[in-house]
């Protein structure tokens, strides 16, 4: 949850104004070099008032969240970030000095506006480097975030390059730049359209807005496509779900009336402000905006949900628990290789041993009394039925990992999830983390 | 920590590689931490003065460094992603440790950043002077922004003691005793260094003023006294003493900084020579304080990691007979996708109710309650639904939420059609005898109503059950499963065996039952009182 608000925030940021809007700010700029108007005149200001507001936005939030990704999942699910730090140090690691590039092209635009007025040659040149760092960055991240739903080759040949050329590499690269030319555009226009520009050079600018919108939803309704007949069905089945979630799973008419809506409102954005259409056009700003916003938060959360029970297929369960873990701890036992559990002294409590099975198990996703509340899940379940459950929970809920644990382990859980489900059990830590404390 | 101690993937970077790039990398970020909180400092410092002086010079100055702040912290946020991926690769554990010891405190961090870079944008971009307000924004805004050092200085000074983990999961706070004021002190120490720093760099080129060049050598003087005052004292407070060579390394630096001290009160004026001498001799304080801060966190972390290193390699190998059926089990769950009722049914119910539905499952053994045999049931269609969606209480059917309503019907119509799970009910061939019948209605109303209520609906004490009685008016089951219900009883429920009635009075007991579901018996008495017999 955390990580998904943290995430969703940066990549609106990150696609729609990082990436988006400074290729159409560049886009914009050689147009209006092409035509002539000069440095000071309205439409110069315009531009630089959509600089301002873009700087403003990435470096204060975008930036910030961006970095905020490495303290969410590293807080919450550090093994995995280690792991995944393991196979892609180093994508991540160029993927930074992009990114220290970006801001220092970013802070050169914003510093030195008047000078480049007056060379515009190099202006345009800061634009085409931003917008080549952006694609750059993009190229990167889809690699390494691509792989968590299609691990193609790597199982047998663990490598980096057949990790980050994974099969959704492709489709998944172009829906996201597709996605951020729509979110740029909606965005660029929404700051073009305010009142108090001068109505001219609008109407003269929705044009090309209306033509890179348009093309670039065409381009994300292919590429989407295209991405989802290359992820395993496996995967995709759940994709409605993951949308409405189990509050509107009764109704999944919702889910395909929402997105065509979305997709109508940005497709008649799009040919509006294609016919320079100034008043109507600002209507539709803000539901476009809304709309690509929705799309860019989909997609993540997608891509995010769909994945389970793995968190890297083929190598970690969203439980943080190895593949080949769940085999080892079925003879040893979970908690025989809990570093803290071990060097915990203390009388054996089967409460305490059950909350640490819980947090081994179930933390990652469920929590007793907040979201995915374990405690409506096992409510009235007879403890021998919890017990039988936990042995087949990857069977019976096709997103949920294995019990990892010895039989022996398995019966502390059900004993402790039926006293959760009937009151009797609390979990009072308010870090996972702290139940394991000597 | 849980389980983090085995991170098996190989690591990408030798240790000594991977620290070195580290060190460098922090020391860049380093530098525009320092000079985004110098300027934080100095814009809130040179508004109140500016306020209050008619001195031209002074007035306005807090727009020039809000001007340069936005170019500090964007590159102090931006550089600082390269040590934060270094420190999780070659530190992983001890830091994702401490870091996961204060999670909350260090994920607000993001949130208390977004705030002063907000408020110090509205600083910049303001349109009137309000005084009060901007005092109140700026306050707030600074503290907000010493929020995120103060995390890091906190994070930082748990990750290198490894022996007060176990004390600060049982407080629940990030750092139990000494190592607070330590904490302390480390943090006072980078915002003094922030002042000297900043106050350096606008010295050596910012400044574009005689004047206020004169004051930020004030600074730089006041900064370097409060420096040595607290680096004494944070130096002392290390943990365990530091060795000869840190000590060595640190002398250059205390060596260097009272040089720089003796130069700047000695010149008033700037020549360019001087400012070069300032600028030499800063960056031999500078850089052996950050080798120090280096050696210092090395000699904890890097015997550790090897240690890690060679725990993960072990595991790694204790991992290694299951791979293979690991990859298996992996690719067979990716062949199944759940979306047709065969997949559905044989993955979610089968394992209870069996292949064919008849309530053998591999697993239907270990349960009090059985699993129903789906082929002997007769359920009405909301019935149906209403198991599927909430499950039945007292027994292992789960709550089949996690379904789409529209995977939930295709699962409703594999019941039906393959498995036998059907609506309509069979009844006997032969109608029973009058006299059983008579005996059969008898037994219910004085014994079966009790719990299954006049109306077959359950009674207050039957529905009180785990599990609770079914209401028999949307469902049933077959004579012949009936029959062996009445005989046998019902294991791991209320419901007990009526082997000693005649067998034609079960018979016609469980004809009669299933008159509910057909819709033709009419209660004959009133409902029995709660907790009769």
């Amino acid at each position: 949850m955390v990580i998904g608000t943290n995430a969703i925030t940066h990549m609106v940021i990150a696609q729609g104004v990082a990436v988006g809007l400074f290729s159409t700010l560049g886009l914009l700029d050689w147009y209006g070099l092409r035509r002539g108007y000069g440095t000071g005149d309205a439409w110069d200001a315009m531009l630089k008032r959509l600089l301002t507001f873009s700087a403003v936005v990435a470096s204060v939030a975008g930036a910030v969240t961006g970095a905020g990704i490495w303290f969410t999942i590293g807080s919450l699910a550090p093994r995995a970030t280690a792991s995944m730090l393991r196979v892609f140090l180093w994508p991540w690691f160029i993927e930074w000095l992009v990114f220290v590039v970006e801001a220092v092209l970013l802070i050169a635009l914003y510093f030195a506006w008047d000078w480049l007025g007056r060379h515009r040659l190099m202006r345009s040149l800061l634009f085409i480097a931003y917008g080549l760092s952006a694609f750059f960055s993009a190229f990167l991240i889809t690699g390494i975030i691509g792989f968590m739903l299609t691990v193609g080759n790597w199982p047998e040949h663990p490598t980096l390059a057949t990790a980050f050329f994974n099969p959704s590499f492709a489709p998944q690269l172009l829906a996201r730049l597709a996605i951020a030319g729509v979110a740029g555009s909606v965005i660029g226009m929404g700051v073009l359209l305010l009142p108090g520009h001068e109505r001219e050079p609008q109407a003269a600018a929705l044009g090309p807005f209306g033509a890179i919108l348009l093309v670039c939803l065409l381009v994300f309704a292919g590429a989407v496509t295209w991405y989802f007949s290359v992820v395993p069905d496996f995967y995709t089945t759940r994709t409605v779900f993951a949308v409405l979630t189990q509050h509107l799973s009764s109704t999944p008419l919702l889910f395909y009336a929402a997105n065509a809506l979305a997709a109508l409102l940005l497709l008649a954005a799009a040919l509006l402000a294609l016919a320079r259409r100034v008043r109507p056009s600002r209507w539709l700003v803000v539901p476009g905006l809304i709309a690509a916003i929705a799309f860019i938060a989909e997609m993540e959360r997608v891509r995010e949900f769909i994945r389970g029970p793995y968190l890297m297929p083929s190598h970690m369960y969203v439980s943080e628990v190895l593949l080949p873990e769940r085999f080892l701890n079925a003879g040893r036992g979970m908690l025989a290789g809990d570093y803290w559990y071990q060097r915990a002294r203390r009388t054996p409590d089967l409460d305490q041993t059950g909350v640490e099975l819980f947090n081994g198990n179930c933390a990652t996703c469920h929590t007793v009394g907040g979201i995915n509340n374990m405690r409506t899940r096992v409510a009235g379940r007879s403890q021998d039925g919890i017990r039988v459950l936990l042995d087949h929970t990857h069977e019976l809920v096709s997103f949920m990992p294995p019990f990892s644990g010895s039989p022996k382990e398995a019966d502390i859980m059900a004993r402790v999830l039926y006293r959760l489900g009937q009151g009797q059990a609390q979990l009072k830590s308010h870090s996972r983390m702290l139940a394991g404390a000597p | 920590m849980t389980r983090l101690t085995d991170i098996v993937l190989p690591p990408p970077i030798s240790i000594g590689w991977l620290h070195g790039l580290l060190s460098f990398t922090f020391a860049l970020h380093f530098l525009f931490v320092l000079l985004t909180l110098g300027t934080a400092f100095f814009a809130t410092v040179y508004y109140v003065v500016g306020q209050w002086t008619s001195a031209d010079w002074l007035r306005h100055w807090d727009r020039d460094f809000l001007e340069w702040f936005f170019a500090h912290k964007s590159l102090a946020i931006v550089l600082g992603v390269g040590p934060i991926l270094l420190m999780q690769v070659g530190n992983s554990i001890p830091f994702l440790t401490a870091v996961n010891l204060v999670a909350p405190l260090w994920m607000l961090i993001i949130v208390c950043l977004i705030g002063a870079l907000a408020l110090y944008e509205w600083q910049h971009r303001r349109k009137r002077e309000r005084r009060w307000l901007f005092l109140l924004v700026s306050t707030v805004a600074l503290f907000l922004l010493v929020y995120v050092p103060a995390t890091f200085v906190a994070v930082l000074t748990s990750t290198e003691r490894p022996g007060i983990w176990a004390a600060a999961m049982k407080l629940g706070s990030a750092l139990p005793g000494p190592a607070t004021l330590h904490w302390a002190l480390r943090l006072l120490h980078v915002l003094g260094a922030s002042v000297l720093v900043t106050a350096a760099v606008h010295y050596l080129g910012v400044a574009r003023n005689e004047d206020r060049r004169r004051h930020m050598l004030g600074w730089m003087a006041g900064g370097l006294a409060f420096q040595f005052v607290g680096g004494v004292g944070l130096y002392a407070s290390v943990r365990p003493p530091p060795a000869v060579l840190p000590t060595v390394i640190v002398a250059i630096g205390v060596a260097a900084a009272g040089l720089l001290g003796f130069v700047t009160s000695l010149w008033r004026t700037n020549p360019r020579p001087a400012r070069v001498l300032v600028g030499l001799l800063l960056s031999l304080v500078l850089i052996p304080m950050l080798m120090t801060r280096q050696i210092l966190q090395d000699r904890v972390l890097l015997p550790l990691v090897q240690d890690l290193r060679e725990n993960a390699v072990l595991h790694s190998s204790a991992l290694a007979p299951y791979r293979g059926a690991a990859q298996a089990a992996f690719a067979a769950t990716l062949a199944v996708p759940y979306n047709n009722a065969l997949a559905i049914y044989t993955r979610s119910c089968s394992f209870c109710h069996g292949a064919v539905g008849n309530g053998q499952g591999d697993s239907a053994g270990e349960l009090v309650v059985r699993p129903e045999n789906l082929t002997e049931i007769r359920l009405t269609q909301d019935k149906l639904h209403e198991i599927l969606r909430e499950g039945v209480r007292g027994s292992a059917m789960p709550v089949f939420d996690f379904y789409l309503k529209d995977e939930i019907a295709l699962l409703r119509g594999f019941l039906r059609e393959k498995v036998g799970l059907r609506e309509p009910v069979e009844v006997a061939a032969r109608p029973q005898p009058a006299a059983a019948t008579g005996a059969a209605k008898q037994l219910f109303d004085g014994t079966c109503s009790v719990c299954h209520g006049s109306d077959g609906r359950g009674s207050a004490t039957g529905l009180a059950f785990a599990p609770p009685v079914p209401d028999l008016t949307r469902l049933s089951v077959t004579p012949a499963y009936g029959f062996a219900v009445v005989s046998e009883g019902y294991p791991g429920t209320m419901m007990r065996s009526f082997a000693s009635e005649p067998e034609e009075v079960r018979h016609a007991a469980v004809a009669l039952i299933q008159e509910f579901y057909l819709g033709r018996r009419v209660p004959v008495s009133e409902p029995q009182p709660d907790g009769g017999t």
